[in-house]
């Protein structure tokens, strides 16, 4: 066997998702140079996407239904604010995964909210029908009174060295100011901006370097104005 | 989903009662215990409802079952007992007949696929895509040379696309 065909197999274990995270960059870096393995990967890609038809069904408590139909009616919720939530009984788990992990990792506010309540608090703008959506590339901005969220699905990992650096627009401002960084590793991402966002009135992303930069360096993957 | 994106509960709930069985089977197949299994659950029903725009067109239960994947992965990466890589969601869509015909799939069809390929093939697929486990723990758990998983997993992806694409042609 010769290397090739040895990235070959790499390229269909990556399709199924069975390559640990350090080779993942390897077949990466071949599937962006070689035609041949990112056709037959495409195809891999399509098989492996539908072997979850095949798993077992099972059937949940009823409970697990009243607590997700609760979740999204919001006459359903309690005026207590947040703390109201609980009531969902979203475990940490679930909160986490929900939130893709970014809604405690880039809050800079330093607030002392837990991670279960910053991914409670987004579960509550997002799904609000009051909530003002804004579609971009790969997801959308959502804004709810003063919370302002970023959501994007399936972005590129960036390059190492390279993070998803998020931007703002006051009102009566002429240059976008640097906001929070963030580094998604693929599916859904949730990015809340730690900012009043009724005075934002445009909101962009691009990639930087890490640690971020005062000026987009790169052009932004979106600008949308926020009405 | 169009009722979903226009924020239709009733809609919501059907895709609930359609799906959740599928979801909450392949959570409880990778976390192994039922509480888990059910936070995913929800998880995945919110995020359909948070973001319906994640999901375009394509075969939604086997997205909504890459999406519950992803999610188990997630959980069993924070345990650090399985860091094998996530599915992306998102397939890009072509209007290829190949395409057309993986759209239509239900989950027969890929039950049967599985039994026809060699079982010592099938095993490293369930290792993989419902136990979550990376090319290495399966060659550490079946004892079996890393470079022959690798081949294996290569040929029976391979034998899984022929025959569901000719099962979708009869």
């Amino acid at each position: 066997m010769n290397a090739h065909d040895a990235m070959r197999d790499n390229v269909a274990v990556y399709a199924l998702g069975a390559l640990s995270a350090d080779e993942v960059a390897e077949v990466r870096a071949h599937l962006a140079t070689c035609n041949e393995c990112a056709t037959e990967y495409e195809h891999l890609r399509r098989v492996v996407g539908v072997l979850a038809l095949a798993a077992d069904e099972a059937a949940p408590s009823p409970a697990l239904k009243r607590r997700v139909m609760d979740a999204i009616r919001p006459e359903a919720r309690p005026r207590i604010g947040w703390a109201v939530y609980a009531s969902l009984s979203v475990s940490l788990a679930a909160a986490a995964a929900f939130a893709g992990l970014y809604v405690g990792a880039i809050d800079r506010l330093g607030t002392a909210q837990s991670g279960l309540q910053r991914a409670i608090t987004a579960i509550g703008t997002l799904s609000a029908p009051s909530a003002q959506r804004y579609q971009v590339e790969s997801g959308e901005v959502v804004r709810r009174g003063s919370d302002l969220y970023i959501v994007l699905h399936d972005v590129p990992v960036t390059s190492i060295g390279r993070v998803y650096q998020a931007w703002t627009l006051a009102r009566n401002s002429k240059t976008m100011r640097p906001s929070v960084t963030f580094e998604p590793r693929g599916g859904v991402v949730f990015v809340r901006l730690p900012l009043d966002s009724r005075n934002v009135v445009a909101v962009a992303v691009s990639v930087e370097p890490a640690g971020g930069s005062l000026q987009p360096t790169t052009k932004p993957l979106f600008v949308v104005r926020l009405t | 989903m169009q009722r979903v994106r226009r924020r239709d509960v009733r809609a919501f709930e059907v895709l609930y009662d359609r799906h959740h069985r599928l979801v909450y089977g392949l959570a409880l197949r990778l976390l192994g215990e039922i509480p888990s299994a059910e936070d995913v659950t929800q998880a995945v029903f919110l995020t359909l409802w948070s973001v319906p725009s994640s999901f375009e067109r394509g075969n939604f239960p086997a997205w909504v079952g890459r999406v519950t994947r992803n999610k188990c992965l997630d959980i069993l990466r924070r345990n650090t007992r399985h860091p094998a890589s996530e599915l992306t969601e998102d397939i890009p869509s072509s209007d290829t007949p190949e395409e057309a015909a993986v759209a239509r799939l239900e989950a027969g069809a890929v039950r049967n696929a599985l039994k026809q390929i060699a079982p010592e093939q099938s095993t490293l697929i369930e290792l993989a895509f419902f136990g979550g486990f990376t090319q290495q723990r399966i060659a550490e758990r079946t004892g079996i040379p890393l470079g022959t998983v690798k081949t294996r997993i290569r040929a029976a992806l391979g034998h899984l696309r022929r025959i569901l694409a000719e099962g979708s042609i009869t």
